[in-house]
């Protein structure tokens, strides 16, 4: 290939920014984080978390939480990175060079509420939001802008009272209860 | 992206300071530059100095703008939300290039004084650079963008999907030589050096 060919080519390289294992970490613009009731989710006590690893089984990295944004938003639904506290609205992904495809997940939940964080996200706890996985090709261009929530699809909270999974116990009376109501139906 | 500049040459020549033979004349070059920007990514540069350069007296920028500036091999996001800035104190000085990325097309308007004396450390590798002067023209041209291009250089323009580069290599151009408009940012990898672009009337 001459050097024309290959200035050609460099050209007609879409830019979709300089990797270096960078993320932008807003979902501004982009899928929503909804409350329980579907409603956009603002009020600066909600974080989100964004959790990466190789893949779903290994999301062993995390970003400090960003806060959502106050009621008064433009942008409800949407968390902030370059909020005092945030990381930032542009991410470094550890171990992860430019290239290489990176499986995320978001973590919500109420900082203001104790002894809830992203440990109990993970389990889908009332009042907390768990997004899908879903990857991020981190561009190989180094001049290319860094993505990474494109992937993302909407999620709402856990809804308080919302499914109840039976202790093991409580499974155990009930069946005794049906099983001696059916020998009394017999008698 | 449609480049109207004015140049007031509010030469102010002011300070006629006479003592003795000796006269002391200051020049002062105010003026604006008009971007039209796409919406969408932009890659350009503030040209005229402020004052402080702090972004927020630098644009004036629909809500949901965002700029990319690149220091040290990485990118730096700044975004305007709710009415302000997430890092107000980011500056756009002459000579600094940024990407913007706007919600919609619209227009700003750069306001400032021509700096005269210009003088930008390059880093080796990637330097996202503007010529500090509302200069169009050829960007080693000295007349224009006044850059010593070094063997090896390549500079990379924004097409509006990506990137068009040219390279100096065995001393020349290829394809073409880069010409820059006004406002325009582009990239420059190349070796460590300074670049220096002074601004006189004359």
């Amino acid at each position: 290939m001459n050097k024309f060919a290959y200035l050609v080519v460099a050209s007609a390289l879409a830019v979709s920014a300089f990797g270096q294992g960078q993320i932008d970490l807003n979902n501004r613009g982009l899928a929503l984080v909804n409350d329980a009731a579907g409603k956009p989710l603002t009020g600066t006590t909600f974080v989100a978390q964004v959790w990466y690893g190789a893949s779903a089984s290994t999301l062993t990295s995390s970003f400090a939480p960003s806060p959502f944004r106050a009621s008064t938003t433009t942008y409800p639904g949407s968390w902030n990175p370059a909020a005092a506290g945030g990381p930032g609205a542009l991410g470094t992904l550890t171990g992860f060079a430019g290239g290489s495809t990176v499986t995320l997940q978001v973590r919500v939940w109420d900082s203001s509420v104790a002894g809830v964080g992203a440990a109990q996200a993970l389990t889908k706890a009332a009042g907390t939001g768990l997004s899908e996985t879903f990857t991020y090709a981190i561009p190989a261009d180094p001049l290319a802008i860094p993505g990474g929530m494109g992937g993302l699809k909407s999620f709402n909270l856990a809804a308080a009272g919302g499914p109840v999974v039976p202790e093991p116990t409580t499974i155990a009376l009930g069946a005794l209860g049906a099983a001696a109501l059916l020998l009394r139906r017999r008698k | 992206m449609n480049t109207k500049s004015l140049l007031l040459a509010a030469f102010v020549a002011a300070v006629g300071a006479v003592s003795g033979s000796a006269q002391v004349t200051s020049q002062n070059i105010v003026g604006y530059v008009r971007l039209s920007l796409a919406k969408g990514y932009n890659l350009i540069g503030n040209q005229l100095n402020n004052g402080n350069n702090a972004i927020g007296t630098v644009l004036n920028v629909p809500d949901g703008t965002a700029v990319y500036k690149f220091t040290g091999g990485k990118y730096v996001a700044n975004a305007f939300v709710d009415g302000a800035w997430d890092a107000p104190a980011m500056t756009l000085a002459p000579g600094e290039g940024f990407f913007i990325n706007v919600p919609a097309a619209t227009t700003i308007t750069l306001i400032g004084e021509v700096s005269l004396a210009n003088s930008s450390a390059l880093a080796a590798g990637y330097n996202l650079l503007s010529v500090p002067v509302p200069l169009a023209g050829g960007l080693a041209d000295a007349a224009a963008g006044g850059l010593t291009a070094a063997e090896g250089d390549v500079v990379y323009q924004w097409t509006g999907s990506g990137f068009a580069a040219k390279e100096f290599v065995d001393g020349a151009w290829a394809p073409s030589a880069p010409t820059v408009k006004v406002g325009e940012g582009f990239f420059l990898k190349g070796t460590a050096r300074t670049y220096a672009r002074n601004f006189s009337v004359n």
